[in-house]
């Protein structure tokens, strides 16, 4: 296909000039300074005179001869980018072409269905794919978003952040689709233990005894936020309360919810971030444990509190 | 009573009423005409691809019809992109005669062949790079470097968090 493309557009078929390798050309340079040097005082007047000229000549070869090397590489980088260019240019029919925006959006929820986020590969096909893709609300109105079980929750939340304004703004006004799982979402303190655990996992056979160690140490004083950035739950606390807004303006934009809660009791407080009205809330899908007790949430948390909408 | 369709290529195709209202294009124009036996002109349509709907819509003829209506918030969520053993065998085909099978399915208005097109194509770019995807559907690179590295740059996200 390559030879096809090249022997179509010619570039490959023309004659290439001859090329000095860089070596020769300051040989050749080094050979006619090295003329001038031969030059006494000997000399007559004019065979210095000439000498002066050929001197001259040798720096006007000199200089052309780099202009040349410089033009040389100039016109072979061309060369390069041009080819690169007309084998990336499909040789067959584009069928897809075809097919009218409205079939392209159908292909489009289907490539997303089972994960909206895939959507960023479509908008970096074409420029009709991008601006079709961006400018459909349905798209982005699915938005799934699972914390990760990683020590540096701050990276891992910065980008859930990112991807969830993108969609907020495209979705448009349609109603989102949620689905928060937050199995992997721990306390400071449940990431500062498991880390020393691992610590000492490799050197230590009695596991039971380990953890029970590091589950009883008094880690109070270095899960502030200010001590150990990175693991603190404010990260997940930020995606949420941008899930919300911060008035709830978003969470009146909720259609669905499918939450599945934190193993860890000490995160449970994520329920109050919740407590906003969500008057388009029509699927609500709830798992894990639910328990005032085990989670120790204030028992005066309704959710969702405009239970009327369901 | 046998319906007479006529292609862009001017083949007819005799066919049951019941096998042609799967499309919703042809059971309005049979609606509004009422009982003739004018040919229905079909000039969007070639007599091979017309063919492989009639088909389809043969083999599903007593499928429940869709209501039409856009479908709700609840419609969209049960949609999977699981296709029937005979559907996938029935779709089989190559690249051109695909998109030929879409195009007429969204003329004709047969809803259940277009979402088996479109099926097959989103499982056909499933896991695949915007690179790749340009490949297996000969698609232009149209950005500009600096275009393509921005819009990478403003859609960078994991896929999985």
């Amino acid at each position: 296909m390559l030879q096809t493309s090249n022997a179509k557009h010619g570039s490959e078929l023309r004659p290439r000039p001859h090329l000095v390798s860089p070596i020769t050309q300051t040989k050749f340079i080094l050979e006619l300074k090295s003329m001038v040097a031969y030059s006494t005082q000997e000399d007559p007047p004019e065979i210095r005179e000439k000498l002066e000229a050929l001197q001259s000549q040798n720096g006007l070869i000199e200089e052309l001869q780099l202009r040349l090397n410089a033009a040389r590489l100039e016109r072979d980088r061309l060369e390069r980018e041009i080819d690169e260019y007309r084998t990336s240019i499909p040789s067959g029919p584009s069928y897809i072409h075809r097919c009218p925006k409205e079939v392209l959006m159908i292909l489009f929820e289907f490539y997303t269905l089972e994960n909206p986020r895939v959507v960023r590969r479509l908008l970096q096909v074409c420029r009709e794919w991008y601006q079709l893709a961006i400018s459909t609300p349905r798209l982005w109105n699915r938005i799934p978003v699972t914390p990760e079980y990683v020590w540096d929750m701050k990276s891992s939340c910065k980008d859930i952040y990112r991807r969830v304004g993108v969609c907020l703004q495209r979705s448009g006004s349609l109603p989102l689709e949620l689905d928060l799982n937050f199995t992997n979402f721990e306390s400071s303190r449940a990431k500062i233990r498991e880390k020393i655990i691992d610590c000492f996992w490799d050197d230590i056979q009695d596991i039971p005894t380990l953890s029970g160690w590091a589950w009883n140490l008094p880690t109070e004083e270095i899960e502030e936020f200010k001590v150990i950035p990175a693991c603190h739950p404010r990260h997940v606390l930020v995606v949420i309360r941008q899930l919300t807004g911060k008035t709830g303006d978003v969470m009146l934009r909720w259609g669905s919810l499918r939450l599945t809660l934190p193993e860890d009791p000490d995160v449970a407080i994520l329920w109050k971030r919740l407590s906003f009205p969500t008057p388009r809330l029509s699927h609500m899908t709830l798992i894990g444990t639910y328990d005032t007790t085990v989670h120790n949430v204030d028992a005066s948390v309704a959710f969702p509190w405009c239970s009327q909408a369901l | 009573m046998p319906v007479l369709l006529v292609t862009s290529d001017n083949e007819q195709f005799r066919v049951e009423k019941v096998v042609a209202q799967r499309s919703v294009l042809i059971k309005n124009m049979l609606e509004d005409v009422g009982e003739s036996d004018q040919p229905i002109p079909l000039p969007n349509v070639t007599a091979p691809v017309l063919k492989k709907v009639l088909e389809y819509c043969d083999h599903h003829q007593t499928d429940p019809l869709p209501t039409g209506d856009e479908p709700s918030a609840d419609e969209s969520r049960k949609r999977t992109t699981d296709i029937s053993e005979w559907d996938q065998k029935f779709i089989t085909v190559d690249q051109e005669m695909l998109f030929e099978i879409i195009l007429a399915a969204n003329y004709l208005d047969i809803k259940p062949l277009l979402d088996v097109g479109c099926k097959t194509v989103a499982n056909m770019i499933k896991g695949k790079s915007p690179e790749e995807i340009r490949k297996l559907f000969n698609i232009v690179n149209d950005f500009t470097p600096e275009e393509e590295a921005q819009i990478k740059k403003e859609n960078e996200w994991a896929e999985d968090r």
